[in-house]
């Protein structure tokens, strides 16, 4: 049974490799020739991060240590071009929301309604990456039931 | 915490509510197979139906919002410039009621008067309806129901995003 500083940890590792790949990203792609995409970028960084330092408020709040960034991160393969930027981000917050709905089903109270709030802006933000709505993000077991 | 929500219990406790819905009996009453034997001043025993859980009636309330969001949806479809936008939203509410093992049963045409006025209905019930997905996963008592609620919350957020801004012929 994950309790909720499990999935608060298992967030907060999720948190820490966005905002590498985030950055990895943006680091790769043009501010002028691909300025949408520029843009989904930093917005989705600056959100991850915020989020990021939350959960280690919140952790640490809870009397527990903050699980640190791991030491090194497999790059995303494809970005190289602008369509493997996308799909890089896009595959990163699609993850990220699966994170965050674990998240809501380990939770509850203020807690749990923070990660609906985050799952609901995670799934918003894949728009901006190319995604199309799903009937179930972040809750894949159920798409082909 | 259980993996999957659900709810196979509550067929049975869900489909007399849908029939009750359908028919407008009060509860309580055996609806489906009426025997002529019975009569109005002798009421039938019913039998003990268990108490729905609060989940059970959260999962009932929740149906019940999906399917008035359902109504304003495929009355919109209506106009041919709303068919194929909304066409996806369809298909994820049938899914969404589907998965809570409800039917979609007794929505309500609203009354649409052009495609603009449509659209903008669709968007104010799908705005009520995330409103109250949220609230319903923030209340459930189940972790594997409050995951699933909030992921059709977060259906409906995209879905909400992608809606066209204004009507296109």
């Amino acid at each position: 049974m994950t309790t909720e500083l499990d999935a608060l940890q298992e967030t907060l590792a999720a948190e820490h490799a966005a905002v590498y790949v985030l950055g990895l990203i943006g680091s790769r792609t043009s501010q002028s020739a691909e300025a949408d995409l520029y843009t989904a970028v930093r917005a989705a960084y600056d959100a991850h991060q915020e989020s990021r330092d939350t959960l280690i408020g919140e952790i640490a709040g809870l009397g527990a240590t903050p699980s640190p960034a791991a030491a090194a991160y497999t790059p995303p393969a494809g970005l190289e071009t602008t369509d493997g930027r996308y799909h890089a981000a896009l595959a990163m917050e699609q993850g990220c929301a699966s994170t965050y709905a674990a998240l809501v089903g380990a939770t509850s109270g203020a807690q749990r309604l923070e990660a609906i709030g985050l799952l609901n802006e995670v799934a918003a933000r894949e728009l901006s990456f190319r995604g199309i709505p799903e009937i179930f993000p972040g809750a894949d077991e159920y798409a082909d039931r | 915490m259980p993996d999957r929500p659900l709810l196979r219990r509550r067929t049975a406790v869900l489909g007399l509510a849908a029939t009750v819905l359908a028919t407008g009996c009060d509860h309580g009453d055996d609806i489906g197979t009426s025997s002529p034997s019975k009569t109005p001043s002798t009421p039938a025993p019913s039998p003990s139906a268990p108490a729905q859980t609060p989940d059970e009636v959260l999962v009932d309330t929740t149906i019940d919002q999906l399917t008035t969001a359902y109504g304003v949806v495929v009355t919109a479809r209506r106009f041919k410039s709303l068919r194929q936008p909304l066409a996806p939203l369809v298909k994820a509410h049938r899914r969404h009621v589907e998965v809570l093992e409800g039917e979609l049963e007794g929505w309500t045409a609203p009354e649409l008067a052009d495609p603009d006025t449509a659209l903008q209905a669709v968007r104010r019930s799908e705005k009520k309806l995330h409103a109250a997905l949220v609230e319903a996963a923030g209340k459930a008592e189940s972790g594997a129901l409050a995951k699933l609620l909030a992921s059709m919350s977060a259906s409906v957020t995209q879905f909400l995003v992608a809606l066209p801004p204004e009507v296109t012929s």
